[in-house]
């Protein structure tokens, strides 16, 4: 797929003329052109993500596209899953007991093989540049299907080191709807009033803030203002819910279950988040980027990996929540079929997977299949665009009838060059 | 380690044109009597040459395996040697260069992964251990299990002490264990700990090789100080430990954190090591190292160098090692635009003058 950087007259045109097409539309229909009609549908249905990120390049040859006993398939066996002829690595048993809850893509050959140009363009969905920079997919469904009733903010990501509000996610969309990490899990630092203050005191407190700010919005752009206000908003909504940082309360074989090491913990965190209505949960791990002793590291870290990310399939299908959850594990690429003399896998954009299941994904489906030797796609090729497309419409979102508007510019919500993978869809 | 001690070693080493290998290798085994060499490769079979003074002469290879043959190793007589793969399964075969049946198969005798084998000194026992946690003891003649015990972690590293008492084991963790090969009872334990590093998720490093000297007083233990996980830079390490005491009596740690592993380790008897390096892509060497001077006393560089094979004449070396430009992100491909694969050249050395 060719790409330039900058945007061309034709760009504008093709947006301009869909979003003269959704006006006409709207007449007929305006459930079906506004997105926050739309978003309000898929909130009525509680829909939910679970985004696992797997940060530096998951070995797709030792996960979810196995090539063994071939000259570049590496050390490890594929093994049977729940679903009748789907083969996985032997470093994933537990998923592969999930496997019918579970659809996987073998066919992603995307753009880049630099982490930093990587991880962007992956988790923006790779739109056509039209110099604006694009929402995350977090930032994207908590713009598109909101807070619901929670009351708690609708993008949430539990990551390894620090935290904190994070507004870049959020592109043109405007800082409101970047992610709340939590660092290790952790509440955010200060979230609780100090024991020496008392309620009374930080409402008087809180009074007064609001008057400073309304003062200081006056020459401020609305978007910053409105963001430090949902920053404190969120702070305060926070604080009512302080029972969700309570990890004495997890039940020990939950723990177990999940694992003791980082993203077994992180992602029971996750499960709580859900639990209690956020939208959009994403889970990082850091650590993927095995360069040198590729498979002794995967074999390190793909059961980690395997454990928390079964059992979580596991606890959303037994709680009913895989129905209106969207669940996706991926990395920005894949890794090189080639081993290196260090016995390390590179960064491979041209032939990789992903994992993802729940609401609106079909199960047991596998979209695309590389080559014999895990080199190429062999099938139709699909870039970041088709999963967005893909996850939109899981989602109950039409990226054919939903644009952002970005203070007056309408711009599509996935790629207008790509579609949904619908042998992916339930 | 090689089942008999080679020949001294005197006068200068000369480098030898790198033989190609349209393959990638594990570790490679000169045949006791000097007239084969043998490699597992990371396709499921075994490469076997012919060896004379002059050159190496391709030998039909043999199948039987799956995925990575890692070890490889001969019985002290070179009759027979043996081959271990990452799918679990163990084969001997006969040295006879006409026979590429094996004589026999155990294909389950790990659950996963072998990482490391042993030969008892008087060939009672073939140990082998890995991923699954397991340590087995075979009869060589048979292929039939006689013992089997946890060893508590993946083992990367295995010898038999020269007299045959004791099975001694590296793992992923930095711990050298002694065990008791009758009973699978554990002897003692011996830290090596600084060749393991938890980074985030990933567990790094773990002692990859060992050598004892001439008289079996010390056992060296071969690996890397890990720095981080991921790309695994570190530098490389080799302990020395005085064996009645079990006291660390050397440490050889490199100051370039792009050297990675000592991945293979011989003793030379005119009383120094000889071990082959491999770290970051292109990173490599073949050390000749002195317990108790800091620095290797001769260093060539060998990318990648990933299992060293000594002949018993002790004048005769080969390094298997990775082709120049090994790593690769991206779409790099190859003049006809296929994909490229990396392979092992064969680098020769000689002890000459």
């Amino acid at each position: 797929m060719a790409r330039s950087p900058l945007c061309t007259p034709r760009d504008h045109l093709l947006s301009r003329r869909q979003w003269l097409g959704a006006t006409a539309l709207a007449g007929a229909s305006a459930l079906a052109v506004n997105p926050l009609t739309i978003a309000a549908e898929a909130k009525k249905k509680g829909k939910q993500v679970l985004f696992v990120w797997l940060d530096g390049g998951l070995s797709q040859l030792e996960s979810w596209d196995p090539k063994p006993n071939t000259p570049f398939g590496g050390p490890f066996r594929a093994i049977p899953t729940s679903v009748p002829g789907i083969h996985i690595s032997e470093l994933l048993p537990n998923s592969a007991k999930q496997m019918h809850h579970l659809a996987l893509v073998r066919s992603l050959c995307t753009q880049d093989n630099s982490h930093s140009a990587g991880v962007e363009r992956i988790q923006r969905g790779d739109p056509k540049n039209r110099g604006v920079t694009y929402p995350y997919f977090g930032s994207a469904v908590a713009k598109l299907l909101g807070s619901g009733d929670s009351g708690l903010p609708p993008y949430i990501h539990v990551k390894p080191l620090s935290g904190g509000f994070m507004p870049k996610d959020a592109g043109f969309l405007g800082p409101k709807f970047g992610a709340l990490a939590l660092g290790d899990g952790k509440a955010p630092d200060n979230l609780l009033r100090p024991e020496t203050m008392t309620a009374e005191e930080d409402n008087e407190r809180n009074e007064l803030r609001n008057l400073v700010d309304q003062r200081y919005a006056e020459n401020r752009r609305t978007n910053t203002m409105e963001a430090t206000r949902y920053v404190f908003n969120m702070a305060a909504q926070l604080q009512k819910r302080r029972d969700l940082f309570d990890i004495s309360t997890y039940s020990p074989k939950d723990v177990e279950r999940y694992g003791k090491h980082e993203i077994g913990r992180h992602m029971l965190i996750a499960r709580r988040m859900l639990e209690a209505g956020v939208t959009f949960v994403k889970v990082s791990s850091f650590g993927w980027d095995t360069h040198g002793d590729n498979f002794n590291g995967q074999g390190s870290l793909v059961p980690q990996f395997d454990q928390a990310f079964a059992a979580m399939i596991s606890d959303l299908h037994e709680r009913g929540m895989l129905e209106h959850t969207l669940v996706i594990a991926m990395s920005e690429f894949g890794r090189t079929p080639r081993i290196n003399g260090h016995l390390g896998r590179d960064h491979w954009p041209e032939a990789w997977s992903l994992a993802m299941g729940g609401t609106g994904i079909k199960k047991g489906a596998v979209v695309g299949k590389t080559n014999d030797k895990g080199t190429f796609v062999a099938t139709d090729e699909h870039d970041i665009g088709h999963l967005f497309h893909t996850w939109f419409r899981a989602l109950g979102i039409d990226p054919k009838k939903t644009e952002y508007d970005n203070e007056g510019q309408p711009l599509p919500i996935a790629h207008e060059g790509c579609k949904p993978l619908t042998e992916a869809l339930a | 380690m090689p089942p008999t001690t080679p020949a001294p070693a005197k006068g200068t080493l000369k480098a030898a044109k790198p033989i190609p290998v349209s393959q990638q290798l594990c570790g490679i085994e000169y045949s006791p009597k000097g007239d084969m060499l043998v490699a597992g490769t990371f396709e499921g079979g075994i490469r076997r040459w012919k060896v004379t003074p002059a050159e190496l002469t391709d030998l039909p290879p043999l199948a039987g395996h799956n995925a990575w043959v890692q070890c490889v190793a001969f019985d002290s007589k070179g009759e027979r040697f043996f081959s271990a793969d990452s799918w679990g399964r163990v084969n001997a075969w006969s040295a006879d260069p006409v026979q590429t049946k094996p004589l026999w198969s155990v294909a389950d005798a790990h659950s996963t992964w072998i990482h490391a084998m042993a030969i008892h000194p008087k060939a009672e026992f073939l140990a082998t251990a890995g991923r699954d946690n397991i340590i087995r003891l075979t009869d060589p003649a048979t292929g039939k299990e006689i013992r089997r015990w946890e060893a508590g972690d993946d083992v990367l590293a295995m010898t038999f002490h020269p007299s045959g008492l004791s099975l001694i084991t590296g793992d992923l963790h930095g711990l050298i264990k002694e065990w008791d090969h009758s009973t699978g009872k554990l002897k003692r334990e011996l830290n090596a700990k600084q060749m393991f590093l938890h980074d985030r998720l990933q567990d790094v490093g773990g002692v990859r090789c060992f050598a004892w000297n001439a008289d079996a007083s010390m056992l060296f233990a071969g690996g890397c100080q890990p720095k981080s996980g991921g790309f695994v830079q570190g530098f490389n390490l080799v302990i020395g430990f005085d064996w009645v005491s079990g006291q660390a009596k050397m440490n050889h740690k490199t100051t370039n954190e792009a050297d990675g592993y000592v991945l293979d380790m011989h003793w030379n008897p005119d009383g120094f090591l000889m071990a082959v390096t491999s770290g970051q892509p292109g990173q490599g060497k073949l050390i000749f190292l002195k317990p108790g001077e800091a620095q290797p006393f001769q260093s060539y560089p060998v990318p990648n160098a990933h299992s060293l094979a000594i002949h018993p004449d002790g004048k005769r070396l080969f390094v298997s090692a990775t082709n120049a430009n090994s790593s690769g992100n991206g779409r790099q491909l190859g003049k006809d635009k296929e994909y490229p694969a990396n392979t092992s050249p064969l680098h020769g050395f000689e002890f000459v003058g």
